[in-house]
């Protein structure tokens, strides 16, 4: 209980600072709605003609385009790119940290199992991303409320909040699996900014429809908001695959760091 | 010199793998045009160019005709600027700010070597490292451009993306150096640096969808460098002036205050 509170404290900062880029980075992009909703009237009619490699370039979808949920579907791709870099630190950094800080030592010692210190950094992240997902919908459900008239679909709105916090779990078990495999990092930010961008270019340029196999490849495609917005659903077979690569990470992260040889100062 | 041939070395594996995601950014992005291309002839220009102004900036179309291949690279250029920017802010914080993060400035500043010639030869192996990932990029774009291009010509235009490809790598080298210049903490430089890099890259989109914010593009660096004007003439010489002004700044300040700063032991 002490680590879970410890790290809830030392990541609290850190949390509220992404809490507010989310925020600002949601509000900034909705801020420009009316303007889009004004030139897309003469828009929509050719839209229909893109060719679907551009449409799924970014994620437009032809119907929706102009109400403020399906524009808030193309600012859904920047903010998921910003929740993976926040969930992706915190992975990586929640147990190297020990490490490079060279407080291993002291908290080894502690009589608390590997397994209980894993129990607790989990516990501690995944109540610090829900408290992000929480804020950062609301806030963001009440700027769409205001835009929309009659026609805010509340359900479809949640379920596009919940993929962004799956997304944010999903980053945070590859970012894990990858720090307790790694026997030192050095520092956090390059290599979380990396896998992210890798993965998120994969996702911008490589797949080119949604019958794509490279698709499964990058968490970034797993939650495609204009399928959500169009079926009010998930894609199973990529829910699945999210929720295994999670199960998977997280197992192997706790294997491994149960026998994972510590260095000491 | 051994500090300079020192910090080569302690780079060599990242720089690898940099050059290996631009390669794999480079060649799945124009992978795309292969695709794109056989989608669209000239009718999707035409309907392009029907699109409103927000949206054509948006998606950088209408100035760029889609079935050439320099135009669609043109296109591809932000996020090849965009990868550039994040190799060179965490390049010019990183290699300034890790003797304190690694705990081995003490060991490097008692050696008969002045503050300033320790700055110089770390910006030197900079600017090596830059040039190295300059060369791989347009060796790549170079070959990939030729094999998609068919006998038209783009060498000329290439060129001219390449030399704002290197300008945007040093500006972005002294806004790293600059940073970790000025903070004592190894980590909030790093920090300041990506974050600095990222709202300039999020002006840029806004000053993308919303044409009357002009001012907007003086201060974003990616602007300075925008492939619509470089490619399609009227390319405005304020801009280089700016950079070097902006880069002139930047690395006097680093050396200011990295000269006269409390090193963090």
């Amino acid at each position: 209980m002490n680590v879970f509170r410890q790290e809830c404290k030392m990541n609290f900062r850190t949390t509220l600072l992404w809490i507010l880029v989310l925020c600002s980075l949601g509000a900034v992009f909705m801020a420009f709605f009316p303007i889009i909703q004004r030139d897309m009237k003469t828009f929509l009619k050719l839209l229909d003609n893109f060719p679907p490699a551009m449409k799924a370039l970014m994620g437009i979808v032809t119907e929706s385009f102009s109400t403020p949920l399906g524009y808030y579907s193309f600012a859904f791709t920047f903010v998921t790119l910003s929740g993976a870099i926040q969930a992706m630190n915190l992975g990586v950094g929640i147990v190297s940290k020990e490490t490079r800080d060279k407080t291993a030592d002291f908290l080894m010692t502690k009589p608390i199992s590997r397994t209980g210190i894993l129990h607790a950094k989990l516990a501690a992240s995944v109540v610090l991303l829900g408290i992000t997902g929480i804020v950062y919908s609301v806030f963001m459900g009440i700027i769409l409320r205001s835009y929309s008239v009659s026609d805010f679909d509340l359900k479809k709105y949640a379920l596009e909040c919940l993929a962004f916090f799956i997304l944010q779990i999903i980053f945070f078990a590859i970012g894990l699996l990858v720090s307790v495999f790694a026997r030192k990092i050095k520092a956090v930010l390059p290599v979380s900014l990396g896998i992210v961008f890798f993965l998120y270019a994969i996702s911008a340029f490589a797949v080119t429809s949604a019958s794509d196999k490279l698709r499964f490849l990058t968490p970034f495609q797993y939650f495609k908001p204009d399928y959500i917005i169009k079926n009010g659903q998930y894609e199973i077979s990529y829910l699945v695959t999210g929720l295994c690569i999670i199960i998977i990470c997280v197992l192997a992260s706790y294997i491994w760091f149960r026998r994972k040889d510590v260095h000491s100062v | 010199m051994n500090i300079y041939i020192r910090e080569l070395k302690a780079h060599r594996k990242s720089l690898l793998i940099w050059c290996a995601g631009m390669i794999f950014l480079v060649g799945a992005g124009m992978g795309k045009y292969s695709a794109g291309a056989a989608a669209g002839d000239n009718s999707m220009n035409e309907l392009m160019t029907q699109m409103p102004k927000s949206l054509q900036n948006l998606f950088g179309v209408g100035v760029f005709d889609l079935t050439i291949a320099l135009d669609f690279f043109g296109i591809l250029f932000l996020y090849i600027l965009f990868l550039a920017a994040i190799h060179a802010v965490m390049l010019g914080s990183g290699i300034i700010s890790k003797e304190e993060r690694d705990r081995t400035a003490e060991f490097l500043l008692v050696k008969p070597v002045s503050r300033k010639k320790i700055l110089t030869a770390k910006l030197l192996a900079s600017v090596t490292i830059l040039l190295i990932f300059f060369l791989v990029t347009y060796a790549v774009s170079y070959a990939i451009l030729s094999y998609y291009s068919k006998g038209m010509a783009f060498e000329n235009g290439l060129m001219k993306l390449m030399a704002s490809f290197g300008a945007i790598q040093l500006l972005f080298l002294s806004v790293g150096a600059f940073f970790a210049g000025i903070f004592k903490n190894p980590k909030r430089s790093v920090a300041a640096g990506t974050a600095v890099m990222m709202i300039m890259y999020l002006l840029a989109v806004i000053a993308d969808i919303v044409e009357n914010l002009n001012f907007l593009k003086y201060l974003t660096f990616f602007k300075y460098f925008d492939a619509k004007d470089i490619l399609k003439g009227s390319y405005s010489l304020v801009y280089p002036v700016i950079s070097a002004a902006a880069i002139a700044i930047l690395i006097y300040g680093a050396y200011h205050y990295y000269q006269k700063r409390d090193m963090k032991i």
